[in-house]
This record gives C-alpha cells, structure tokens and sequence, in this order.
C-alpha cells in the first residue's frame, strides 16, 4: 500500500513538472550530444542554461556551481572550485602549487590570463642538483624530483585571490568557507583513481614524516578504496585564509611553518620568497583554427603557443577527410607533433628573462614551412632539436567555469609530479610542490634556474571563441600531452563535427621524436599494423590511458545550451546549473 | 504538441515504475549475485612453517609493494636485507627469498630499468634461489589496482617459482593466482588486507 501511495505521489510530481516545464524550453537530454551510446564520458556530462562547473572531482564541481546558484560569476566559482579540487584531488594541485587561469570577461569583451605558475627561490641554483648526477654521468631524476631543492615558490593563493579581487564578486570568506565546511563534514573520499596514486607514490609518502600522517593508513598502509581521509590541519589553514586571503600563507605562522619545514629537510625555500611571490597578469596567446579563434597561455607556459602552432601545421592538410583513428590522420598529427615537442625544447621559457620567438611560433608562414616537410609516405627520422624535458608529470588539474552571464574561466593547476614533492608541511594539510624540475639543468638551456624564474610549463587552459564569442572552454593535465589532448579535442569538434561528450571521449595519441607514437587501446590492429610499415613505432596503452590527458570542457552552442563534460580517463565531472 | 507527447511519455513510463514497483527486490537480488561472482579455485593451504631466516626481499615489477611489505617487515621484528633490483649472485647467505610481485611503470623508470629487463632479472633470479635450496614466497599485496597488462607479465614470470604465494583478495578475482597456485600445487593464503597479509607470511615461519 505503501508503494502504491509513493508511485501515485511520484505521478503528480511528474506530471506537475511537466506542465511547469512548459513556462520555459526544455534541456535537450545529455544522451542527445553522443552518437555512442556506450560513451563513457556521458556520465561524467551535464547540460544547463545558466552556468556549468567541470573539473577533476565530482563534489568540487558542485561546490563550484553551488556558487553560481548563489550569484556568484564565473570568477566566484571558478575560484571556489579550484580550492575544493586542491583539497577533494590532493595528489594533483593545491596550496603549495600554482597554475594558469584564462578568463572572458563578457562585459567588457576580453580575455585576460593571471599566471600564478610557481617561481624558483633566489638562493636557488643548477648547482643544487648536481649531486644527483651518478657516477657514471646518468641523472637521478626521481632522486631530484622527490628532494626538498625541487620545492618552488607556490603561487596557487595569491593567484586566486588576485583573480577574486579583480574579477569576481564575492569575498575570499564566502568562497572557500563551502569548501573546509565539506572537508570537515565528510572528509576525502578515496576513489579507485586516488587509491592506486596513493599505493604508486608509497615510496615517497612514507618517506615524509608530514606526508605518512596524513596519506597512509593507521598501520602505515595506502588507503583503501571507500576509504576516507580527514585533513583537519588543512581544515585550519583553509580557515585561516577565509579570514585573511592570501596573507595567511604568505607571511605568519603557516609560512613560518611551511619554511620551517622545508629548511630542516634541507631546501632553500625562504620567508623572503613567500613574502616576494608575484601574480602576473598577461595578454592572452591568439592564433585560428579554420575561423575559430584559439585563446590561450603564453608563457611561463609554451601551451597555448604550441596549441596554435600545432593547428597551424595541420590547418594545411584537409584532416577532416580522413576517417577519426585512421592510419592517414593518426600519421598527420604524429608527424605535426614532432615539429612542436622539437621547438618547445628549443625556444621557451619564462620570456621575463628570455627571448622567445612567439609571433614565429605561432605564425601560419612557419607552420607551412613545417607542414610541407610531412610526407603521407614515409616519417621524419631527424629534426635539429630532441626533446631535453621529457619528464613532465601528467599529475596535473583542469577545471572549466561558465557563469549565466556569458563570463568564462579556463583554469589548470599543478603541484607538479603525484603528491609533489611528497613533502606535507605538518600541521598544515599543505602538500608542496616540485615544480624546480621544470627547469632544465642541461649547461646553457634557455630554461636552466634563476632566482624568481618561472619554470617552464605545458599548462594550456584555453578558450575557443566563434565569431568572437566563447564556443569552448578547455584545458587538461598530463605534462606536455596536455598540448597535443587540447588540440586534438578541439580538431574533434572542428574538424569531425563531433559533439563536445564524444570529442572528450575519442581516441588520444601523442608522438615525439625518437619516442614513437602512444595511442589508446581503441585503434585498430589494422592501423597500428599500417603505421608500423610507414614507419613508425606504435605503443599501445588502455583503452582510456589517464596520461593522455583529462580534457575537462565546455561548450557552448547556437541556441545557447551549456554542454559541460568531465573526462572519463580520471574523476572529472560536469555539474550545470540548470 | 510535443509537450503533450512528452506527457504522455512521462505518464506511462512512470506507470511502467508503478508496475515495476513490486519487483524491485527480485531485479536485485539477481544483480548482487552477479556481481558477487569471482573465480574461485581450489589451492593448497600452508599448513605448517616452510622457511627460515635469514630473508632476503626483492620486486618483480619495481611496484612499490616492496616498501610496503618491508614495513611490514620492520614492524613485525623480522630479520631481512632488501635489494630492489637483486640479482641472482647477490643471495649471499639468504635462506628465504620473498618476492613482492607487481608491476609499475613508474617503479621501473625510476630504477632506469625496463619490463623485459625486469623479467630477465626475476627469471634469472628465482632460478638461482631455488637451485641453491632457498625457501621463495611471492606476495601480491596491491589488490585489483596491481593487476592488468603490466603487473600480469611479472605475475606469469614469477609466480610459478614460488613455494608459498600470499594474495589480498582483490588481486584474484579472476582466479588467475588461484589457477597457477594450483597447477603448480604451490601453498596459497588469500588475505583481506595488506596488513593481514604479514599474518599469513609468518605463519610460513617457526
């Protein structure tokens, strides 16, 4: 009886919805934007009309859109979001890092970029590193990377409080108090993704005395999945800078801490380089794609450079006349991608102390230049320059913000390799970063080590604008495959006309020089067969290889429907604001 | 008109879930059984001590299973020497080889070494230990997460080899352990976690 009572009851309020959906024109439902109805990626997407939060972690993209639901722009979100991503995704980015965030601002028609990429202490050096080099001249590169030299400067909350005061509309207190409120309420939940970064990173972990409190288990053992970790000390500091913003991780007692820490492990990381650290605003990357324009980072980072030269060399071939995953396609952007890997180890750098040739990079003459050195017959075996920073961590964040007002935030954000440095300042909650392994120590690199540096990233969080309004938001981790993730889902939409869910899901490859292809699980044999007799060298991952990238987008379009889509290879989700 | 086909549509699928509303119960019963199915083999359970000390522990795979078993270990009381990357002349005075079986990509990058490489060395290792009499234990500790294209290659090269295998469930669900324990007639403890797992190599211990 009482069944029936509840199905009747479900009835009313269906037919009741049904009628009050009449005062305004229904969502199109997500299954509609994919032609596969076994996408992945469905579940991880959302449609709305009035706002959309993507990122890496189901519950800070609700949080994210909590805030617009509050009135709060895209800005507000986008700032709230990429905390609750730094507590509910410890391994990828946090307060001890930074990153990149480009936003639209709809009122005044244009796009800014706040560069919060961390900087290299002054009494930091090459030289530092050089006992890391072994004796038989080889370099001890996870030695480095997991050392407390590889610690730079973090940018992470300057960043977003610099955002949030020039930007946004509400107060550091209202955004980050939802963020410690859900930590402290639920704590972290350990997914499947989390479980296996925590009992990869063991070694590291349990090597830190701050870091074994906190990520391993009672027994000292990696969580389990369903597990749930506290971090009440980051409780503490998360409520520390809702009261005094960024000044409570700069100067004080968390920064006495934070240095006190990383000192005593033997780093060189100063009060005086916390108490220096400076956010950059700077003028958006502009290339085209086919009459899209492609907005993105310039450097610290080469992202957004590499991303249009990249489309600029495939803008010469007719790309979308090849079948998706075929062996023509798969060759086109494997040859184009050497081109770019090649040049980024050449020319970029932090341009506060470089010169770097970005209008020739991202000039359409010099792709075509590029473009008429590929051949559909054979590989190019020889270009100048290898790829000297081949080891760029994949342990990265991406989040993508639109607000009902047309205002737009493309945000990535790292604390460089999984858990960092693996250094957790104690009473803290703070994971530190190893951006110092950025840098390339290779005598004479344009990208070697100086006091207040930037180290060179790939981070690309890009917009994609029609007629000269935003139709994409895009970016992803995965170290310098976050170029080649981006471009290839934007050729998806451009080139394939595939929906923005079926674009994220779509077979991923990168191809470097001397490295050969790596491609997802999906292609064919046929085709791998096919490449190896061009002559390439195939390697083939998981059907969803999690280093290819996690493009969490948004798209935007014509009748003004906001698809939102996380992606399937990690924890992303959308969540709209309908 | 649309709207009023959407109705309609609501209408009768929400009476489809009326209808349907009895039955859930049944619908999943069915779906936990499903999903309740593992593999299960018959193996040899370890009945008495096999080995004696002094050990001396190595990976198959670089997975950093080995650190953790080393904890457990150290936290135990008992007498061991690691090496990482052992190879087959460094057994010295061992009497017991464990093995921490699992693959990971980064493990090996950071030991600078490669899978075939890897499995070379396991091959070449446990053949030496068990020509010179020693006891060898393989431990997979890392569950469903340390199985898949990577972690089975070491599975396969090593686990034959072995006296006495020690596996936390997960990592069996398919009953591909279980399967080679069983074929090979090697002792085998299923545990539920990575610390019951230290239960299980003790008890192959006076």
């Amino acid at each position: 009886m009482k069944k029936l009572m509840l199905c009747l009851l479900i009835l009313v309020v269906l037919s009741t919805a049904v009628w009050a959906g009449g005062q305004s024109e229904a969502l199109p439902d997500v299954q509609t934007f994919s032609v596969n109805p076994d996408n992945p990626a469905i579940a991880r997407a959302d449609v709305a009309r009035k706002g959309m939060v993507v990122s890496g972690k189901p519950v800070a993209s609700q949080i994210g859109a909590a805030i617009l639901e509050k009135g709060g722009n895209a800005i507000d979100a986008a700032v709230a979001t990429a905390f609750a991503v730094g507590v509910f995704e410890p391994n990828a980015s946090g307060i001890g890092g930074g990153g990149f965030m480009t936003i639209y601002l709809a009122e005044e028609d244009r796009v800014v970029v706040v560069d919060f990429r961390e900087t290299s202490p002054a009494n930091a050096s090459n030289e530092m590193f050089y006992r890391f080099f072994k004796e038989d001249k080889s370099f001890d590169f996870y030695g480095a990377a997991f050392s407390p030299q590889a610690i730079g400067v973090p940018g992470e909350v300057l960043g977003l409080e610099t955002a949030l005061e020039k930007y946004g509309t509400m107060t550091m207190e209202e955004v980050v108090t939802p963020v410690y409120e859900e930590l402290e309420a639920n704590g972290i939940e350990v997914t499947g993704n989390l479980a296996g970064i925590i009992a990869d990173m063991y070694r590291i972990l349990s090597l830190n005395e701050g870091s074994a409190d906190l990520w391993l288990n009672e027994d000292g053992m990696p969580y389990q999945v369903g597990d749930v970790i506290y971090n009440p000390d980051l409780v503490k500091t998360l409520k520390a800078i809702a009261k005094e913003g960024a000044k409570a991780i700069y100067e004080g007692p968390i920064a006495e801490a934070i240095v006190e820490n990383v000192q005593a492990l033997g780093g060189v990381l100063s009060l005086e380089d916390l108490a220096g650290y400076k956010v950059e605003i700077r003028e958006p990357i502009v290339g085209e794609y086919r009459g899209y324009e492609i907005v993105s980072i310039p450097p610290a980072s080469s992202g957004g450079t590499h991303i249009v030269q990249l489309l600029n060399i495939l803008e010469n071939f007719d790309l979308g006349s090849y079948e998706h995953g075929s062996t023509e396609a798969v060759h086109l952007w494997a040859e184009a991608m050497k081109f770019v890997y090649a040049d980024r180890s050449k020319y970029m750098a932090d341009t506060a102390f470089v010169d770097v040739p970005l209008s020739g990079l991202v000039s359409e003459e010099y792709a075509k230049i590029l473009a008429d050195k590929i051949s559909m017959e054979s590989v190019l075996t020889e270009l100048d320059q290898p790829d000297v920073w081949p080891y760029e961590s994949s342990s990265t964040t991406h989040l993508s913000v639109m607000d009902g007002d047309g205002n737009v935030v493309s945000l990535t954000k790292s604390i460089n390799f999984f858990f960092g440095s693996g250094v957790t300042v104690p009473g803290t909650g703070i994971i530190m970063n190893n951006h110092m392994m950025d840098f390339d120590l290779t005598p004479g690199s344009v990208n070697g080590i100086e006091a207040g540096k930037r180290p060179l990233s790939s981070m690309s969080p890009s917009l994609v604008l029609k007629d000269g309004s935003p139709f994409m938001v895009i970016g992803s981790p995965g170290g310098s495959n976050i170029i080649v993730a981006v471009a290839q889902v934007i050729s998806n939409v451009v080139d394939y006309d595939m929906s923005i869910i079926d674009a994220v899901d779509a077979l991923r490859l990168v191809s470097k020089l001397g490295a050969g292809i790596t491609i997802e699980g999906r292609i064919s044999d046929d085709t791998v067969k096919a490449l190896q007799a061009l002559g390439h060298e195939v390697s083939v991952k998981d059907s969803y290889y999690p280093s290819l990238g996690s493009v969490n987008s948004i798209l935007i379009d014509e009748t003004g429907v906001i698809v939102g889509v996380g992606d399937p290879r990690r924890d992303g989700q959308a969540v709209g604001v309908k | 008109m649309r709207k009023l086909s959407l109705l309609i549509i609501i209408i009768a699928a929400a009476s489809l879930f009326t209808i349907g509303c009895g039955g859930d119960e049944s619908v999943s019963k069915t779906s936990q059984q499903e999903s309740a199915v593992s593999v299960q083999v018959s193996v040899k359970a370890l009945e008495g001590p096999i080995a004696e000390t002094p050990i001396i522990l190595t990976s198959a795979g670089q997975s950093a299973d080995v650190k953790m078993i080393e904890s457990l270990l150290k936290k135990g009381g008992m007498e061991y020497e690691i090496n990482e990357v052992l190879d087959s002349s460094g057994l010295g005075e061992a009497r017991t080889l464990v093995i921490a079986i699992g693959g990971s990509s980064k493990g090996l990058g950071a030991a600078g070494i490669d899978a075939e490489d890897e499995i070379d060395r396991i091959d070449a290792l446990l053949k030496e230990a068990a020509a010179k009499g020693l006891t060898i234990i393989g431990m997979h500790i890392g569950g469903e997460g340390r199985r898949g294209e990577l972690s089975d290659k070491f599975i396969k090269a090593s686990v034959e080899f072995v006296d006495y295998l020690i596996v936390v469930e997960g990592g069996d669900k398919d009953g591909m352990l279980s399967g080679i324990a069983a074929e090979n007639d090697i002792f085998m403890s299923r545990v539920g976690s990575i610390v019951d797992s230290y239960g299980a190599l003790k008890k192959a211990f006076p």
